[in-house]
């Protein structure tokens, strides 16, 4: 009898749980933007260097009640170039948090690309950052198509993404 | 007092009309010099095509480079904010190592058809539709009289440059399997480029340029 107290009491403690919003620590859940761009560079010959690209930053969070926990985030571009003398190229920067933290260590990680493009690589940082859920911070990842002695030389890029989970 | 409210509305009237019109009016750098630049490629589309004795102010091996390409080059580096002096300098080696790689793709079998230009030329008018700066493109296209005369002059400009184009695309890929280098890595990328740099410095010592004394 003293038994069936003990897990009636366990029941109606899980069910009270459930009913009123806890939520147990999840496995991590993603939040991710794509941004697929093209840029041509004028070149001394008259024609044009181009560059194709699909740059993709995402970050990594568990959700604890309502606050969320970005545990890591990753920076991956894709690309196409086509060039006679004047190669152009494309460089990943840091990540900044709105709230200004930069997120500055990289380990390179190998990725499977689909066969459209020619060059790419990713990257992974796991420093941790909390946020509430409906938090209004964003984060940024800073990217730069370059081409030595085209016009522009420069083209600074961004992707940005609303770190809000809920 | 209806007078006054008349003035009043005028004034307002000049300075919204004032407040849309200047946005629009303000160019950005990139476009004022690409439309700079669609002026001089205008101006070389219609000079003579045809390479004349007396143009040639350098002769390698096998390339030559005319006074007229010099030209372009020049007014192309001084747009990017060189000197004169710098941008003769800068003229001069890209044209040597452009003429280089084109002697040495030809000798390499990678010539193109006229069907192959216009085919990479459709894929160029595709590029500019989706690219971020197609405005700054669109600047360069408007110089010419018209869309059809600037991508004629394109089509002569990618009758070379594609064949250079497809023997680099080649030596990428020949240096990648020799080498056994990831080329898309990011150091792999770097050290591809290293070696298309120093490829470029070898095709211009072999083709061993030289001043053409003018008469």
């Amino acid at each position: 009898m003293k038994r069936i107290t003990k897990i009636l009491a366990f029941c109606s403690v899980i069910m009270f749980l459930c009913m009123f919003g806890y939520e147990p620590v999840k496995a991590a859940e993603y939040l991710r933007k794509v941004e697929t761009s093209s840029q041509l560079f004028a070149v001394p010959e008259g024609g044009w260097s181009s560059i194709n690209s699909e740059v993709i930053y995402s970050e990594d969070y568990t959700i604890n009640g309502n606050a969320s926990t970005f545990i890591s985030r990753s920076k991956t571009a894709c690309y196409n170039t086509a060039y006679a003398t004047t190669a152009p190229g494309l460089i990943l920067g840091n990540v900044q948090h709105s709230n200004g933290v930069f997120y500055k260590t990289w380990t390179s990680v190998d990725i499977i690309y689909p066969g459209k493009w020619t060059y790419g690589r990713s990257y992974e940082n796991y420093e941790t950052a909390m946020y509430t859920a409906t938090t209004t911070e964003t984060g940024t990842l800073a990217y730069l198509y370059q081409c030595d002695g085209g016009i522009p030389t420069t083209v600074p890029k961004s992707v940005v993404l609303p770190l809000k989970t809920r | 007092m209806r007078k006054r409210n008349i003035i009043i509305g005028i004034l307002l009237g000049a300075l919204l009309s004032i407040a849309v019109i200047l946005p629009s009016v303000a160019e950005n750098p990139t476009t004022a010099i690409m439309k700079k630049w669609g002026t001089i490629l205008l101006k070389n589309s219609k000079s003579d095509k045809e390479k004349t004795i007396s143009d040639i102010v350098y002769k390698g091996e096998n390339a030559t480079i005319t006074k007229k390409q010099i030209e372009q080059a020049v007014d192309f580096y001084m747009l990017t904010g060189s000197s004169r002096e710098m941008a003769e300098e800068q003229a001069v080696q890209h044209l040597k190592e452009y003429e280089a790689l084109y002697q040495e793709a030809i000798k390499n079998g990678y010539t193109v058809t006229d069907d192959e230009v216009r085919a990479y030329i459709e894929e160029l008018k595709q590029m500019v539709e989706i690219a971020d700066n197609k405005e700054d493109v669109k600047e360069v296209i408007n110089q010419f009289e018209s869309e059809e005369d600037y991508w004629e002059y394109e089509f002569t400009v990618y009758q070379k440059s594609l064949p250079i184009q497809k023997y680099v695309k080649a030596m990428e890929q020949d240096f990648a399997n020799l080498t056994g280098v990831d080329i898309h890595s990011s150091d792999g990328n770097e050290r591809w480029r290293e070696n298309f740099e120093d490829l470029k410095r070898k095709l211009v010592e072999a083709e061993n340029f030289s001043l053409v004394e003018n008469k």
